[in-house]
């Protein structure tokens, strides 16, 4: 892993950044960094473990714009709006960077994935507490996949797999969870991460390349990069230090 | 015997902790769940109201607080079957 000093490496086109921390990397400062919004999002938040992995992602996000765009971390125009509903739940978009950001958190993970005009989902889940596997056959898998399920049960941990390459994709392509997962089809959990089908748009297939992230055994993580060409080129970044080279007062 | 919002009330309690959530606040957004919250929602769905839910039902929208949860169950005229 690089980025062992704490600053952000220019980001060329072709090249998406991943920027891993654990959740409690935030100090309680970085909160100040934030934008109101962000801040108002986090108030609405009860939980300690909630608000510091939404401190650490917002927080790494607002870092790198800051880089790309040469001023304070707190002047990075961070726009959250969801384009369905207007409500502030949407991906980090910061206009006139030119950087595609995806943010996920699960548990003590916490990963944003920094791209230069290439669209880029993220996704990180926890293995535990994940649904129970019958739930999550019937309810992620397509009609495809169920078919191709092996005689012996799939393993909750190849199911959150599949999971994670999927909304990586849904992410990456900014529709979210708002298309049924039944309506994609990934290659088998032993096999390369693929895009096989796109029911809604199967242009896509062609656009998107997917790739298995690996953090821990305990975790599932998938990349999905757009328009990318056939090998982008992941350089991993220790997002810990990153926010520990920014203390804030507080 | 509590209704169905009731219920809908309480599962989604039973999952966020003791703070109290509006029925219109988006559980997801709020950090309350992650994602994968969604698939047990659509299975506390079915078993509870006796709903089949297809794969194709699982769209974020339906699911995203207490209210559309709710709706959903009675749009797809949901009856409270067990608790």
């Amino acid at each position: 892993m690089t980025g062992r000093r704490g600053t952000v490496p220019p980001l060329a086109g072709g090249t998406v950044q991943l920027w891993w921390a654990r959740a409690e990397a935030a100090h309680p400062g970085h909160a100040a960094l934030l934008g109101e919004a962000e801040r108002r999002r986090l108030t609405g938040m009860r939980h300690d473990a909630d608000r510091a992995r939404f401190t650490v992602g917002a927080a790494l996000v607002r870092l790198i714009g800051a880089a790309a765009l040469g001023v304070h971390p707190r002047a990075v125009p961070v726009d959250r709006h969801c384009d369905v509903c207007r409500r502030p739940h949407g991906p980090p978009r910061i206009p006139a960077s030119g950087l595609c950001l995806s943010v996920s958190h699960a548990a003590g993970r916490v990963v944003v994935a920094a791209a230069r005009g290439t669209a880029v989902g993220v996704d990180v889940e926890s293995v535990r507490g994940a649904p129970e596997t019958a739930g999550m056959v019937r309810h992620v898998l397509s009609s495809a996949e169920r078919a191709t399920v092996p005689a012996r049960p799939l393993s909750a941990r190849a199911l959150v797999a599949t999971w994670s390459r999927k909304e990586a994709v849904l992410k990456a392509l900014g529709v979210g969870l708002r298309v049924p997962m039944a309506r994609l089809v990934v290659s088998g959990p032993g096999e390369p991460a693929r895009l096989l089908r796109y029911d809604p748009d199967p242009a896509v297939v062609a656009r998107t390349r997917l790739l298995d992230l690996h953090t821990g055994r305990r975790y599932t993580a998938a990349l999905a990069v757009l328009d990318a060409g056939v090998h982008p080129r992941l350089v991993q970044l220790d997002g810990g230090r990153l926010l520990a080279a920014h203390p804030v007062p507080g | 015997m509590p209704d169905q919002l009731g219920v809908v009330r309480a599962f989604v309690q039973r999952h966020v902790g003791e703070t109290p959530v509006d029925d219109d606040e988006d559980i997801f957004a709020s950090g309350y769940v992650n994602s994968l919250f969604a698939v047990q929602v659509v299975m506390f769905v079915e078993q509870t109201f006796g709903i089949e839910v297809t794969g194709d039902d699982l769209d974020i929208r339906n699911f995203q607080s207490i209210a559309e949860i709710h709706r959903f169950v009675l749009n797809r005229g949901g009856e409270r079957l067990a608790v």
